[in-house]
């Protein structure tokens, strides 16, 4: 299995590299942001870190208009 | 056009600040990569659930057509998703924000908004698009070096069936203003009237859920190119027509 996995390095970091991005851009978002709509800081980093994806997206179509 | 660039900017620059734009290329990407990378490694998982259960059958070995075939079925549903409901509160905030009031009565024409937005959301759907199919298509070429029936066109119906459901964000905002849920109501409710129409084999190869439907046929020669001629020049027109309805119907909404 350990050949596996470095055969799906291609695939594999670009991935994480992309899901980083969006994470780590809805996080400093949520430091910086003062109000909020919906939740408040706490909930929203929880949302982001626990979701990938899903999570950055919903703090940015909710919060972010 | 003197009133349409500085209204562009304006929805570059807010996509950019709300960091909305770059979330869809992302995302996108992410489907990109993700279609070829599940193709590849269906065949391992099920190889190892086949041994756990002790069943031994022999599995094929994944192709170009599974990589395609995994990117139609996330890009036409996750990809398609995503965009509507990231970006389909883009002319129902302004409604409730009231953001649009004091330019329209300032003399902004009410068509330039319309063109403005539709234009604006076709320029991410594509340049999202184009980056989703090309990541998908290098990694196919690159793993798979197999070629494929009419690839550009398989793409392009997925393509200008977003277009499709761009006019109807738009026709259904201007339809109910302020609320972004019945946007997103509209254009599931539009989604599955047309999937129970194409319950009949007759109506079903005019219709633009044709076009999301067989991407992969096309790819491997089932239909002809000729087949998916119709659907995509009625999606087109029905396209501009419900444009056109936008525009007609943004003139009457009282904004005050």
């Amino acid at each position: 299995m350990n050949m596996d996995v470095q055969e799906y390095l291609p695939f594999l970091i670009p991935l994480l590299l992309l899901q980083l991005v969006l994470t780590v851009t809805a996080l400093v978002m949520i430091i910086r942001q003062q109000q909020f709509r919906y939740l408040n800081r706490v909930v929203w980093i929880i949302i982001v870190l626990v979701l990938n994806i899903i999570g950055p997206i919903l703090y940015f179509v909710l919060e972010r208009r | 056009m003197s009133q349409m660039l500085p209204l562009f900017k304006k929805e570059l620059i807010e996509s950019w600040r709300n960091f909305k734009f770059a979330a869809i290329l992302i995302v996108f990407a992410i489907i990109g990569v993700l279609s070829p990378f599940t193709a590849l490694i269906l065949p391992d998982i099920l190889g190892v659930v086949m041994d756990d259960s002790g069943v031994t059958v022999e599995i094929p070995e994944s192709t170009a057509l599974d990589s395609y075939m995994q990117f139609f079925s996330n890009m036409n549903q996750m990809g398609l998703v995503i965009f509507v409901i990231v970006f389909g509160s883009i002319l129902t905030h302004e409604f409730s924000r009231n953001t649009l009031v004091n330019l329209v009565t300032k003399g902004l024409k009410r068509t330039n908004v319309i063109v403005v937005k539709a234009l604006f959301l076709m320029l991410v759907w594509t340049v999202g698009y184009i980056v989703s199919a090309l990541v998908a298509y290098v990694y196919t070429i690159y793993y798979w070096d197999e070629s494929v029936n009419h690839l550009v066109l398989a793409f392009a119906m997925t393509w200008v069936y977003g277009l499709f459901i761009i006019s109807i964000i738009l026709l259904a905002s201007t339809l109910f203003t302020n609320s972004f849920i019945a946007v997103l109501f509209s254009v599931v409710a539009v989604v599955i009237v047309m999937l129970m129409a194409s319950i009949h084999p007759d109506v079903a190869e005019y219709l633009p859920q044709y076009l999301i439907g067989n991407n992969v046929v096309l790819l491997t020669g089932e239909i002809e190119a000729g087949e998916v001629l119709w659907p995509m020049i009625i999606t087109a027109v029905l396209t501009l027509v419900l444009l056109s309805l936008t525009i007609l119907r943004f003139k009457k909404v009282p904004m005050n």
